[in-house]
């Protein structure tokens, strides 16, 4: 195993560290885990509302990318497209597993506070906040995972397409048509 | 066109409360850090387990030859014994014959 220091790793570009980690090197691989860990986490953590489900289906996408991080391509997307998509069957394979396809967890039901979130905001802000986050719950799973990906993740139309393994158009119309459902089903 | 117009300050002002509500999530730090380290062992294990499979492939690749090159030799050895054993056979064969002419 190669013994490259984190100093040397510093500056590294992506494709740079995904040769090295390629090669064995930990501490590459290590910079990308700790490079993507919150997005990769937030997005499993809103798709499952659990956050013991949650840790355990982000162990195994990062496990999964170390023991097959030779077969990855460079297509153009960045590394993270990679890791979404490992993620995202992850959690389609849990929901199959757990038949949760309509159920959502009463232990979390509602994340904890958001990284930015203001811990004096008023309480009817919270409860505005929460019934969002509720209808959005409430929501299709594609749409659901298309809203994830869209505001949490701050992914482009083309790079959800490509988690998602549908067209850039085709993601355009499903956001609007959800747009146009939470106004007109849930009255927002 | 204001109706059209209306519906688009419809869903921006949807997307603004989206984009309100939906932020990133951290994860525990003892998570974090229990995960990192699972992911370190997991490619000691990975790059030692590749390491040992290189090492056996090359001594089966060596071994193999080995046994390839001293089979020619034996066979060639042998070849040699053959060959003598089929001449004195033949020589017997034509010292009888000529014992049962004579």
């Amino acid at each position: 195993m190669s013994s490259t220091t984190e100093i040397d790793l510093i500056g590294k570009s992506e494709s740079d560290l995904i040769a090295l980690a390629c090669e064995g090197n930990a501490d590459a691989f290590g910079a990308l885990y700790e490079k993507y860990l919150d997005q990769i986490y937030s997005y499993i953590y809103f798709r499952t509302s659990n956050g013991k489900d949650a840790e355990d289906i982000c162990s195994r996408v990062f496990l999964r990318a170390l023991n097959h991080i030779e077969k990855y391509e460079d297509r153009g997307y960045p590394f993270s497209a990679w890791l979404y998509r490992i993620a995202h069957n992850l959690v389609v394979n849990w929901y199959r597993d757990s038949d949760r396809s309509d159920e959502i967890s009463l232990i979390d039901q509602y994340p904890p506070p958001a990284l930015n979130g203001s811990v004096e905001e008023s309480i009817e802000d919270k409860d505005e906040k929460d019934q969002l986050l509720g209808i959005i719950r409430d929501l299709p799973e594609d749409r659901r995972e298309l809203v994830f990906l869209k505001h949490v993740e701050g992914l482009t139309n083309i790079e959800i397409g490509h988690i998602m393994d549908r067209t850039e158009g085709a993601i355009k119309a499903l956001y609007h048509r959800t747009l146009e459902s939470l106004r007109d089903d849930y009255g927002l | 066109m204001a109706k059209q117009n209306r519906l688009s300050k419809d869903l921006l002002k949807i997307e603004g409360q989206l984009q309100e509500v939906l932020q990133p999530i951290s994860p525990r730090t003892e998570f974090v850090d229990d995960l990192r380290s699972r992911l370190d062992q997991a490619m000691i294990k990975k790059t030692t387990t590749k390491r040992v499979k290189v090492g056996l492939l090359v001594a089966g690749g060596i071994v193999g030859l080995a046994v390839m090159v001293i089979s020619i030799i034996r066979s060639l050895t042998d070849r040699d014994n053959i060959f003598q054993a089929i001449s004195n056979g033949f020589a017997r064969l034509r010292k009888r014959e000529q014992a049962v002419s004579v």
